[in-house]
C-alpha cells in the first residue's frame, strides 16, 4: 500500500474529493428518488452504485484532508499504531466500496441477471480487493478496466440513440476511466495523484450536468 | 418489466390520454384511448380519483374526467424519470 506523503499533497486534493462527492451524491440521490416513486430495483442498485462511490470519495477526503492539515509525517504515521490502523481500515472500505460500484454499475449496465454470473462477480470483488489492498497499483488498472467496460456500453447505447445527453454520459465516463491512468504514476511523482483527482472531478461533473440536463427537460 | 412499471406506465398512459383531449375526455373515449378492459380501467379511475390524479366532472349529461394539478405534475415527473431511465441505460 502506498502511504501518501503530506509533502505530495497541497490540500487541493481533498476539495476536488469533496466536490466529486457532491456529484455522486447527486446522481445517487435522484435515483434513489425514482426507486421510491417507481418501486424499480434497478434505480435502487444504480443509486447504491452512486452511494458507494460517494462513501469512497467522503473516505478518500477524510484521509486526505487528515494527512495533509495534521502534516504528519509518514514515518511518524507509520510508528504510531492506532493512527495507521484506522488509515488501513479506511483505505480497505474506501477500495470496497469503488470496487462494489463498479461492479454493481457493470451488472445493472450489462443487465446481467443470471445468479451464478452475479456470485462469480461477487468472488471477482473479493479477489480484487484484496489485491488491491496488498497492491496500490492494481487499483487504478482494474478500475480503468472496469470503467471501460462501462464505457463501451454507454457508447454502444449512444451509438444506437445517438442522443446527445447520451453521448455526454459516455465521454465523462471515458474521462473517468482516463483519469485512472494517472494514478501508477504516483510511484514517480505523487503530483499524478492531484492530477488523476482532478481529471476524474471533471468526468463526474460532466455526468451531473447531463443529470440537470435530463431532469431539466 | 415488473407488475409495478406496467401500473405506472398504465397510469401515464391514462393521464396523457386524457391531457391530449385537452384535460377532459369521456369515460368511452378514455377506455378506447388506455387499451383496457372495462374491468381493469375502472379499477384504476377509482384509483387515480382517490389519489386526485383526476377529477369527475359534469358537462351537460355527460360525465367527464378532468385532469388535476397533481395529475399534470405526474406526467412531468413521469417524463423526467422515463428521460433519466433512457441517458443513463437502465
Amino acid at each position: 500500500m502506498v502511504l501518501i506523503k503530506p509533502t505530495a499533497l497541497i490540500g487541493l486534493e481533498s476539495i476536488i474529493e469533496l466536490i466529486s462527492l457532491f456529484a455522486t451524491f447527486a446522481i445517487g440521490y435522484a435515483a434513489a428518488r425514482i426507486y421510491r416513486l417507481t418501486k424499480e430495483k434497478r434505480y435502487l442498485y444504480f443509486s447504491t452504485a452512486f452511494l458507494f462511490l460517494t462513501l469512497g470519495f467522503l473516505i478518500r477526503t477524510f484521509i486526505n484532508a487528515g494527512i495533509y492539515f495534521g502534516r504528519k509525517d509518514v514515518v511518524e504515521i507509520a510508528i504510531n499504531t492506532p493512527v495507521i490502523t484506522i488509515y488501513k481500515a479506511l483505505s480497505l472500505i474506501y477500495l470496497m466500496a469503488m470496487i462494489s460500484a463498479y461492479l454493481i454499475l457493470i451488472i445493472l449496465t450489462f443487465k446481467i441477471q443470471d445468479f451464478k454470473l452475479v456470485s462469480l462477480f461477487v468472488i471477482f470483488a473479493l479477489v480484487s480487493l484484496v489485491a488491491s489492498y496488498k497492491f496500490y497499483i492494481v487499483f487504478p488498472i482494474l478500475s480503468f478496466l472496469l470503467l471501460l467496460h462501462i464505457v463501451i456500453y454507454y457508447a454502444s447505447q449512444y451509438h444506437q440513440s445517438k442522443k446527445p445527453v447520451q453521448g455526454w454520459i459516455t465521454f465523462g465516463f471515458i474521462v473517468i476511466a482516463v483519469a485512472q491512468l494517472a494514478f501508477p504514476f504516483i510511484y514517480y511523482d505523487m503530483q499524478w495523484f492531484v492530477f488523476g483527482t482532478a481529471i476524474q472531478l471533471l468526468g463526474y461533473l460532466i455526468l451531473l450536468a447531463s443529470l440537470i440536463k435530463v431532469l431539466q427537460k | 418489466m415488473n407488475e409495478k412499471r406496467d401500473k405506472i406506465e398504465i397510469v401515464f398512459d391514462i393521464l396523457s390520454a386524457v391531457e391530449k383531449k385537452g384535460g377532459k375526455i369521456k369515460p368511452t373515449h378514455l377506455l378506447y384511448k388506455a387499451n383496457l378492459s372495462h374491468q381493469r380501467m375502472k379499477k384504476y379511475i377509482a384509483e387515480l380519483l382517490e389519489k386526485g390524479l383526476i377529477q369527475e366532472v359534469a358537462e351537460g349529461q355527460n360525465k367527464l374526467y378532468m385532469l388535476t394539478e397533481k395529475g399534470t405534475q405526474f406526467i412531468a415527473e413521469y417524463q423526467r424519470i422515463k428521460q433519466f431511465t433512457e441517458s443513463f441505460g437502465l
